[in-house]
């Protein structure tokens, strides 16, 4: 996974985190009895959320760098 | 000369001894624009977002202690803050339509125009050279109920004479107007230049093959107009939703918060009510909504460009 890959990744994965805690805060929170353990729960999910979502970004990223170099593999053997 | 002139930068600096290496070189001159987003952009954003974590009422004093994620959630139970946002997308949607079907009419209006091409070009930047302040002001006259231009003409025919800004039914849509008489212009502009840069080939191959207006329309110009058409879509959206100066000079907001947008009731939150917790934390709100709408309406342009270099 390139920089510009990961920065890009990380990125949407910051936005997704904070997505799920306004989403959270607004419409989810209320049905739990104690603000705090509300948002030790809400952390938990946008974090797992979050995490799964840049995993999930970085294997299709190498998967298409092994296809790419596969591509060049072979066109290099076709060449020799 | 010719040699001299294909041998790269950095080769030349390598080979006149230059001290330092490329990678510090294309540090050194990012630089300056860097600094100037982190002073004007980064900087300021952190502070709003340390504001929007803790008290502060400026009336009582500065910024006061950290009160967690109690900001947001005031703010998402804020019917005023969910009226503003309703303000905004009605506008956004009214705004931003009209001014695609006006702008893309007048431009096929023009582009089959004969003659005054450059006269009615030079004229329809006029609106888009003023500042928002001024127009609005202008604007303001013509609406005025009493002395205003609008009214007087309507009263010649013997139509009804509204009171566009101070009519709760009809202001909002007054400042939709005015907006639309200001930017349809610059839509106009664009998809024009759009429209002029279209290969004739095409067209005239359409031509002998009797191909009829709507068909060259359908599959050939507004296909190949797409990525101007949605590039001036995401750029009007995206400066409809940051409306400000229209309402602030037209109606302030009102009559009571019905032409209230959000960046209208941000600025009465922080800078009349002195909420700036309550202000930051809008912003971030605000900051959140443009990002991911941007991301979005981004992408697929990107995509399409990508793939035209890699066509190319």
């Amino acid at each position: 996974m390139s920089f510009s890959q990961a920065w890009d990744a990380g990125f949407r994965a910051l936005l997704l985190y904070v997505g799920i805690v306004f989403v959270w805060l607004g419409l989810i929170e209320g049905l739990f009895s104690s603000q705090s353990t509300s948002v030790v729960v809400m952390n938990v999910v946008a974090v797992a959320i979050a995490v799964a979502f840049f995993l999930r970004a970085r294997r299709r990223a190498v998967a298409e760098r092994a296809r790419a170099e596969a591509e060049v593999r072979a066109l290099v053997e076709e060449h020799i | 000369m010719s040699q001299s002139l294909s041998v790269s930068l950095p080769q030349q600096r390598r080979a006149s001894g230059a001290v330092i290496s490329d990678r510090w070189f294309s540090i050194l001159l990012i630089a300056p624009a860097m600094a100037v987003i982190l002073v004007f952009a980064l900087l300021p954003l952190v502070y709003a977002l340390n504001v929007s974590f803790r008290f502060a009422d400026l009336t009582r004093g500065g910024i006061g202690d950290f009160v967690g994620l109690d900001n947001y959630r005031r703010v998402l139970a804020d019917r005023a803050f969910w009226a503003s946002v309703g303000v905004t997308v009605k506008f956004t949607l009214a705004a931003v339509i009209l001014e695609m079907v006006l702008g893309i009419a007048i431009a096929f209006l023009i582009h089959s125009a004969t003659k005054g091409k450059g006269i009615i070009r030079s004229l329809m930047v006029l609106p888009l050279a003023t500042s928002a302040a001024v127009t609005g002001l202008f604007w303001r006259y013509l609406y005025d109920t009493q002395f205003g231009l609008i009214n007087y003409f309507l009263g010649l025919l013997h139509l009804p004479q509204p009171n566009w800004l101070g009519d709760y039914t009809i202001a909002l849509w007054s400042v939709v107007l005015f907006d639309v008489w200001q930017w349809t212009p610059f839509v106009a502009l664009i998809a024009l230049a759009g429209l002029q840069a279209l290969p004739k080939e095409p067209f005239e191959a359409a031509e002998l093959d009797g191909a009829s207006t709507f068909r060259v329309l359908r599959t050939l110009t507004f296909p190949m107009l797409k990525p101007v058409l949605f590039l001036v879509l995401v750029l009007r959206t995206i400066d409809s939703v940051r409306l400000y100066d229209a309402v602030a000079v037209l109606t302030r907001g009102g009559p009571g918060t019905v032409t209230e947008s959000m960046t209208f009731y941000l600025y009465r939150t922080g800078l009349k009510l002195f909420r700036m917790d309550y202000a930051s934390t809008m912003a971030i709100f605000f900051l959140y909504a443009m990002l991911v709408a941007s991301l979005f309406a981004l992408t697929p342009l990107l995509k399409q460009f990508s793939n035209r270099a890699s066509e190319g």
